[in-house]
């Protein structure tokens, strides 16, 4: 049986109010002709209220008046799919969406306006923002196991005021655990003090740990207070403490074992009211076997050891971990990246991460801010970065036809040392295939 | 501290684009100041500004420093709600239209301070009906006993 166009109409209304995503058309001067319920639902307004309005005037999204994507569709005559922005709803309430828009055509072909569908995405965020609270502890982000064995026993580590030895590869994140540490013992409203132990010659680490006299050296011309005395009632956190030298290891085990120091041209000691916090990323028992770390000291230190595994030993904190670089560098820098290209992905996840977690934020933080579009691009990525990420992809053995130099020279944005290096040959060989490819 | 129902003369701003009220606050860079008389029902004639968001000051402390007392407007996110209260401006949210029939309808009364304001954490679900509302921050509307 043949319907007629208003029985058709309302068959098509019926079936608009029945998805789950917000529709609504506008005609060619953006005023709303049609509202579905989800819409109602997203944003709040009625389709009383809504109809013959601006769209922009109920919709209220962050690109309304810069991208909005029905303009872009009308005058593309392309659609814009799946656009994630936000929306102020009747309430004020900020409510993240993805949105996708097209132009509507007569039967002439003729553009009479645009149609917009959007998915309201709070529940999804609120997930992720479940998801990422649950993988984090006190600055520190991870799902791996090793690590969640760690975030369990910290509190009461940090509750037992007990010397703690962090082990851990550089970048690895000792000093977040030392401030964890210290954040939830009963010392967390005096000072935390930081003293690198590789950084300073000899004599002036042991004035800068525990202080000097007037007159104590040439140029001495008041007391100094060292880090020791800093931290009184707080917590010492000793980095590095594989780089101290031996004559000052003696001092700092008299402190550990009397909680007593004497300052350089002090006549008498001093107490010290200090919780110890040590780390290093040498391998203290080996340093003691050669002579080169006093035993008596290590076991002082060594009362509970952290090992912190390396992030090539967690790489499904990689994810999570760019997630929230991303997020703490477009707070940082005022961007609003939305996140990276497929093949930077493919490459950050492949990188075996040399450096740990500081490489991977350095990474990030580069990219964030050379970014200018909402996505992170290879182009963006150090040079440095594709040779070493090819864990996966081995150099590419004999010399590689045209369509493969091309798709190389591509991902390494034309640096050609970076694209040397991960073919294993020298630049003058790459120049010579190049040029034979006529890619030269 | 005025409010937006004194009949002594003041300033208000109103964002805008073209000649109607910007719906969306946080992104207004126009800004019509006028100054109104509610007791003699009198608006003098609206001048434009232009606020540069690259440069300080910050919306909320512009407009006090161009000696503003309130602010009419449509949708504004709490955040702004709460900058601007705290430089000691009344705002009136949900205001939509024309900037002449807006301000028309705020000497006559029509608009009130408790306007559609809202977004601060403090209001019920904003869903038609709780049980529509997949936002699980949502909160709960009051239970009668």
């Amino acid at each position: 049986m043949n319907k007629t166009p208003h029985q058709t109409l309302e068959h098509l209304a019926t079936i608009l109010d029945s998805v789950a995503d917000g529709v609504f058309t506008v005609d060619s001067s953006m005023h709303i002709t049609w509202f579905n319920r989800a819409a109602e639902q997203i944003t709040g307004f009625t389709q009383q209220e809504a109809l013959g309005r601006p769209c922009c005037e109920i919709f209220r999204s962050s690109i309304c008046f810069s991208a909005c994507p029905v303009r872009e569709a009308m005058a593309s005559g392309h659609s814009v799919e799946s656009r994630e922005i936000d929306i102020l709803n009747r309430y004020n309430r900020e409510i993240p969406i993805s949105v996708s828009a097209s132009v509507l055509l007569d039967a002439s072909g003729q553009a009479t306006g645009g149609v917009e569908t959007f998915r309201d995405l709070s529940r999804l965020r609120a997930l992720q923002q479940e998801v990422s609270e649950k993988y984090t502890f006190h600055d520190l982000v991870s799902r791996n196991p090793a690590m969640r064995k760690l975030f369990d026993i910290l509190p009461d580590v940090a509750a037992s005021d007990v010397t703690t030895l962090l082990q851990g590869d550089s970048g690895t994140g000792k000093e977040l655990f030392a401030r964890a540490l210290h954040d939830l013992s009963p010392r967390r409203d005096k000072p935390l003090v930081t003293i690198n132990c590789g950084a300073l010659p000899e004599q002036l680490l042991e004035a800068e740990i525990f202080g000097a006299r007037k007159g104590a050296y040439t140029g001495s011309i008041e007391d100094r207070p060292g880090r020791l005395a800093q931290a009184e009632g707080g917590t010492l956190f000793l980095d590095e403490i594989g780089d101290l030298p031996l004559a000052l290891q003696v001092k700092l085990l008299r402190v550990l074992e009397n909680r007593e120091y004497q300052p350089l041209g002090a006549k008498g000691p001093r107490r010290a009211d200090v919780r110890f916090i040590a780390a290093t990323h040498r391998h203290l028992e080996n340093m003691v076997a050669a002579g080169t770390f006093r035993q008596d000291l290590f076991f002082r230190l060594n009362v509970v050891q952290l090992a912190i595994p390396s992030l090539r030993e967690r790489p499904e904190d990689i994810p999570l971990l760019l997630d929230m670089a991303l997020d703490r560098f477009n707070k940082h820098y005022g961007k609003q990246i939305r996140g990276f290209d497929g093949e930077v992905l493919n490459l950050l996840l492949d990188h075996p991460y040399p450096g740990n977690v500081r490489e991977l934020l350095n990474i990030v933080e580069r990219a964030a801010i050379l970014c200018r579009t909402e996505q992170i691009t290879v182009d963006l990525l150090p040079a440095n970065l594709a040779p070493h990420s090819t864990g996966n992809r081995r150099p590419v053995s004999g010399r590689p036809d045209t369509e493969q130099l091309q798709g190389m020279l591509i991902r390494h944005a034309g640096n050609r040392s970076a694209l040397a290096r991960e073919l294993g040959v020298n630049r003058t060989t790459l120049w010579r295939w190049l040029k034979d490819c006529n890619l030269g | 501290m005025s409010t937006a129902n004194d009949h002594k003369p003041q300033r208000i701003a109103i964002p805008h684009y073209g000649q109607r009220i910007m719906p969306r606050f946080g992104l207004a860079r126009q800004f019509y100041l006028v100054t109104a008389d509610r007791h003699k029902h009198q608006i003098d004639e609206p001048v434009h500004h232009q606020w540069d968001p690259c440069q300080e000051p910050s919306v909320a402390r512009w407009l006090k420093q161009m000696r503003v007392s309130g602010v009419i407007c449509d949708g504004i996110h709490p955040r702004f709600q709460t900058a601007l209260k705290a430089e000691g401006l009344w705002i009136l949210g949900g205001a939509w239209g024309e900037i002449g029939d807006v301000l028309e309808r705020w000497l006559n009364g029509q608009l009130t301070a408790s306007n559609d304001l809202a977004g601060t954490g403090q209001e019920t679900c904003c869903r038609p009906s709780r049980s529509h509302c997949r936002d699980r921050s949502c909160p709960k509307p009051p239970t009668r006993r």
